[in-house]
C-alpha cells in the first residue's frame, strides 16, 4: 500500500502532491490494477491534511482513469502508468544508465546531471509540444 | 446569503457585534457577517485580540450577540433571543482557549464527566486522543502540565462527537508530534461523521493544510472569509515594473520597492496580465498575511484622519456554494 | 468510579438521560444508589465537602453520647438527682455543644456555600459545563441539590440527636435549666440547625454566583449569615402572638410566677386603677415591694409549646430570603448562559 509523504515547503499544492504520488507508484508498479488505495480517512490520519484535500485528489485521480471507487469497499487501481520501457530491464533504461556514466566520465557532478536533464525535460516538454518522433531521437 | 438555505451552514453571522462591560464597553466583534457551510474545516486566523475567541465564546453560547445575530445549524441566537439553546448544546463541542477542567478529579473523572453529561459520548475516541499523550487514567487534573490538560480538554471535546466543533488554539501547548497526531484523529473523525470544525491559530501557516475555509479576523472585524480555494482562485500576486500602470483588479496590498511593484490582486482579469507583469496563485499565508496588513493599514489610515471605520473597504468575502 | 469501567466504549447508560431530551429515562426501581449523569458530577464535586461533613457531624454525635454516658455513668452511678450531675451536663450543652451546633450554619455558608458556584467561575470550569450536552439551569439545579441534601441529612442527624439529649439530659429535669428559648439554645434546637444550614448553603452559593471570588465570597457569606442570625434573634419574639401568663397574687417577695420554661418577653404590676405597669417603674423609684403596695401582676410570654410554630415561622422566613437569593442566581445563570 502507498504511504504519501506531504512536503509543505515544496510551493506544490498539497492535492497535486498526492496524485503525483500515485502517479509516480502506478509508474513504479508499486501499485497495480487491482490494488486498493488507502482510505481518505486512512490518508487524513496519517497526514493530517484536510479530507476534502484527499477527496480532490482522488477525484482527480478518477477522473484520469487510473482509479475508481467501489462503494463500501474503497477506491481500486484500474490501470496502470508502469511503461515497459521504463521497467529495470528495459532499452530506454540501460540506454540512459549508460548517458549517465558517460556524463560522470566527462567530469559532471549529481547536480550538473541533474540540471542537464531538467534543462532537457523542460525543452523536449515544453507547453505546446507534442511528444512525438523527434528527427534527432536516434542521433 | 438567502440564496442558500440555513441548514447548508452550520455557523452564520448576520451583522453580529459583541462588547463586553456594558452598553459603553468596547467592542470585540462587530458588523459580522460570514457564514460556514456544514462540513466544512475552518480556520479563524488573525492576530491575538482580533475577536477569535469571542467569536468561539458566541458560537459555543457562552454568551449572547450584542447586536445582530448568530445562526447555528439555522438557529439563531441574538441579543433577546435564546433559539433552541438547549438542544443546540448536544450539538455543539468546545475547547476553550484556556483548557478549564476540574483540577481535582482525575483524568478518569474527566472522561466520565464527558460520558455522564453527553449522550452521543464516543469513549473509545476520547481514549484515541489521550493515549497520544500516554496520561495515566488516575493522574490528578492538577498535576498535569500544560499540552496533557490540553490534550485532555480536546478529548473532552471531540469524545462529545458534536457535529459542531470548536477548537480555540488547540495547538498552543501541543509538541510538534502531537499536533500532527491530533491533527490526524481530528480530520479523520471529522471525515467520518461530517463534521463542521471551527479551529483557531494565530500562527497562519500552522493550519494550511488543515483547513479548506477560512475566516479571518482583525480588530473585531472579518476581514476575509470563504473557502480557501475559491479564495486563493479570486486572488493574485503580481509583479512587474513600477512605472507601469498596475493590472486591473482591487489590490489587497501593493508595494513599490526600488523600480519593481508586488502586490496581491483582488478579482484580476482571467486572462494573464501583459507581458512584463507576472503574476501566480498566492499561497493562503500569503493571502492571509497580505490582508492582515492591508487591514492593518487601512486601521491606522483611520485613525489618522479620524475616518468613521464604515468608511474602510468591506471585507472579502466569498460565497461557498457546495 | 472504577478505572475499569472507562476502558470500553461507553455503554448507553440510563443515566445520561439528563442530558437529551430525546434520550428516554429508564430507570430500573430497584437499583443500588449510584449517581449518573448530571447528580453524578455534583456528586463527585461534593465528595470532599461530603467527607468533611460526614466526619464532622458523627465526631460531634461521638462527642454527645460519650458526654451522655460519662455523666450517667459517673455522676449519675453515685446520685441520679445530684446537682453535680445537672451542673456537669447543663455546662457540657451550654458551653460546648450549643455554641457548637450554633456556629456549624455560619461554616457550612462560608467553606461549602460560598465556593460552590465562585469555584467555578474562578477555574473557569462553568463554562466546561456548559459547553456539555446539558441545560445550564438543569445543571445549577443538581449542582445545588447534591450538597443540599448531604447538608440536610447529616445536620438533620446531629440536630435529632442533640436535640434529644438535649431534652433527656438537660431540659426533662425538674426544675428544668437551660430554658428553650435562651440565647444559644434556641438556635441549637429541633429544625432550627438544619434550617440555618440550608439557608446558609443557599445565601453563601448565592454570592459566590455573584462575586465570583472564593476569597471574596466566603468572608461576605460569614458575615451574611452571621448578621442574619443577629437580625432573626432580634425579631423572632414576634414571630407569634404573646400569651398572657397566668398570674397571681403571692408574697410580697415573689410577685409572679414564670411559667415553666417560657420566655417572658414583659411583665409588671397592675396598679389599683387597673393599669398595667412594666417591672422597669420599680427601677424608676416606684416603691414595688413593700407590703403596702403589693400589687397583682401581669406577663406576656412565649410558653414552650411556642418552640416548634416559633421554628417553623423561622424556618419559613429562612425559606423565603434563600428562595429569593437562588431565584436571582437561577435568573443570572439563565440570563448568562443561553
Amino acid at each position: 500500500m502507498i504511504e504519501y509523504r506531504l512536503d509543505r515547503r515544496s510551493g506544490v499544492p498539497t492535492y497535486q502532491q498526492i496524485v503525483q504520488q500515485t502517479e509516480q507508484a502506478l509508474r513504479l508498479g508499486v501499485l497495480r490494477p487491482g490494488d486498493k488505495l488507502p482510505t481518505a480517512r486512512e490518508v487524513v490520519e496519517l497526514t493530517a491534511v484536510n479530507p476534502n484535500t484527499v477527496l480532490k485528489a482522488y477525484r482527480e485521480l478518477e477522473r484520469a482513469g487510473l482509479v475508481a471507487p467501489r462503494p463500501g469497499l474503497g477506491t481500486f487501481v484500474l490501470r496502470s502508468l508502469a511503461r515497459p520501457e521504463a521497467a529495470e530491464d528495459g532499452p530506454l533504461r540501460a540506454e540512459l544508465t549508460a548517458w549517465v556514466d558517460r556524463a560522470r566520465g566527462a567530469g559532471l557532478d549529481r547536480e550538473d546531471v541533474a540540471a542537464l536533464v531538467a534543462s532537457v525535460l523542460d525543452q523536449r516538454f515544453a507547453t505546446g509540444l507534442r511528444p512525438g518522433p523527434a528527427p534527432d531521437a536516434t542521433g | 446569503m438567502e440564496k442558500l438555505t440555513d441548514d447548508q451552514f452550520a455557523v452564520q453571522a448576520v451583522g453580529l457585534g459583541k462588547r463586553f462591560g456594558g452598553a459603553t464597553g468596547p467592542w470585540a466583534l462587530r458588523h459580522c457577517d460570514f457564514a460556514v457551510p456544514t462540513g466544512r474545516i475552518c480556520g479563524v486566523m488573525g492576530p491575538n485580540g482580533a475577536g477569535k475567541s469571542t467569536l468561539f465564546a458566541l458560537a459555543a453560547m457562552l454568551c449572547a450577540p450584542s447586536e445582530g445575530e448568530l445562526r447555528l445549524f439555522g438557529s439563531p441566537l441574538t441579543p433577546d433571543g435564546r433559539g433552541d439553546g438547549d438542544g443546540l448544546r448536544a450539538r455543539i463541542g468546545f475547547a476553550a482557549q484556556d483548557k478549564p477542567l476540574y483540577r481535582s478529579f482525575t483524568v478518569a473523572d474527566t472522561l466520565r464527566m464527558g460520558r455522564e453529561l453527553n449522550p452521543s459520548w464516543n469513549q473509545a475516541l476520547a481514549e484515541r486522543v489521550l493515549r497520544l499523550a500516554e496520561l495515566k487514567q488516575d493522574a490528578k487534573v492538577g498535576s498535569l502540565s500544560g499540552g496533557q490538560r490540553s490534550r485532555l480538554a480536546l478529548a473532552l471535546a471531540i469524545g462529545k462527537q458534536p457535529e459542531l466543533l470548536l477548537l480555540d488554539e488547540p495547538l498552543a501547548d501541543l509538541d510538534p508530534l502531537v499536533r500532527h497526531d491530533l491533527l490526524g484523529v481530528l480530520l479523520s473523525d471529522a471525515a467520518d461523521r461530517g463534521t463542521t470544525v471551527l479551529i483557531s491559530s494565530h500562527t497562519l501557516t500552522e493550519l494550511e493544510e488543515v483547513v479548506d475555509h477560512v475566516l479571518l479576523l482583525h480588530s473585531g472585524r472579518v476581514r476575509l472569509a470563504g473557502g480557501v480555494d475559491e479564495l486563493l482562485d479570486a486572488h493574485r500576486l503580481v509583479s512587474g515594473p513600477a512605472d507601469l500602470e498596475r493590472p486591473p483588479g482591487e489590490a489587497v496590498e501593493w508595494r513599490v520597492t526600488g523600480r519593481r511593484a508586488t502586490g496581491l490582486l483582488h478579482h484580476p482579469d482571467p486572462a494573464p496580465p501583459p507581458a512584463p507583469w507576472t503574476q501566480e496563485r498566492p499561497r493562503l499565508d500569503e493571502l492571509l498575511l497580505a490582508h492582515l496588513r492591508g487591514a492593518a493599514a487601512g486601521h491606522a489610515q483611520n485613525a489618522d484622519t479620524g475616518a468613521p471605520t464604515t468608511d474602510r473597504p468591506s471585507p472579502v468575502t466569498s460565497e461557498a456554494a457546495s | 468510579m472504577s478505572t475499569a469501567q472507562l476502558s470500553g466504549p461507553a455503554p448507553a447508560s440510563p443515566g445520561t438521560a439528563e442530558a437529551g431530551a430525546d434520550s428516554s429515562g429508564r430507570r430500573s426501581p430497584l437499583r443500588p444508589f449510584r449517581p449518573s449523569g448530571l447528580t453524578w458530577l455534583a456528586w463527585r464535586q461534593s465528595r470532599t465537602a461530603a467527607r468533611t461533613l460526614g466526619a464532622t457531624v458523627l465526631l460531634a454525635v461521638l462527642v454527645l453520647l460519650v458526654g451522655h454516658f460519662v455523666f450517667r455513668s459517673t455522676l449519675g452511678a453515685i446520685d441520679p438527682d445530684s446537682a453535680l450531675l445537672r451542673i456537669g451536663l447543663l455546662a457540657h450543652f451550654t458551653d460546648q455543644v450549643e455554641p457548637a451546633i450554633f456556629v456549624l450554619p455560619v461554616l457550612i455558608g462560608m467553606f461549602i456555600g460560598a465556593p460552590l458556584l465562585s469555584q467555578e467561575h474562578e477555574q473557569g470550569t462553568i463554562r466546561l459545563v456548559r459547553v456539555q450536552s446539558v441545560s445550564p439551569t438543569r445543571w445549577l439545579r443538581t449542582r445545588l441539590a447534591v450538597p443540599a441534601l448531604l447538608v440536610l441529612v447529616s445536620v438533620g442527624a446531629l440536630a435529632a440527636v442533640s436535640t434529644s439529649l438535649w431534652y433527656w439530659d438537660v431540659y426533662r429535669l425538674d426544675p428544668p435549666s437551660d430554658p428553650a428559648f435562651q440565647g444559644m439554645t434556641y438556635p441549637a434546637l429541633g429544625l432550627a440547625p438544619v434550617a440555618w444550614s440550608l439557608y446558609a448553603l443557599a445565601v453563601g452559593a448565592a454570592i459566590g454566583q455573584f462575586l465570583r471570588r472564593t476569597v471574596l465570597a466566603v468572608p461576605v457569606t460569614g458575615v451574611v449569615v452571621g448578621l442574619s442570625q443577629v437580625l432573626v434573634h432580634a425579631v423572632r419574639v414576634h414571630f407569634l402572638p404573646l400569651t398572657d401568663a397566668p398570674s397571681w397574687k403571692t408574697s410580697w417577695s415573689m410577685q409572679f410566677v414564670q411559667p415553666s420554661g417560657s420566655w417572658v418577653v414583659e411583665g409588671g404590676y397592675v396598679l389599683p386603677d387597673g393599669s398595667r405597669v412594666a417591672n422597669t417603674v420599680c427601677l424608676a423609684g416606684m416603691d414595688c415591694n413593700s407590703r403596702t403596695t403589693l400589687y397583682p401582676t401581669w406577663a406576656r410570654v412565649h410558653p414552650v409549646s411556642h418552640l416548634l410554630p416559633m421554628q417553623l415561622v423561622e424556618t419559613a422566613l429562612l425559606a423565603a430570603v434563600a428562595g429569593v437569593a437562588l431565584y436571582l442566581t437561577f435568573r443570572r445563570v439563565a440570563r448568562t448562559a443561553l
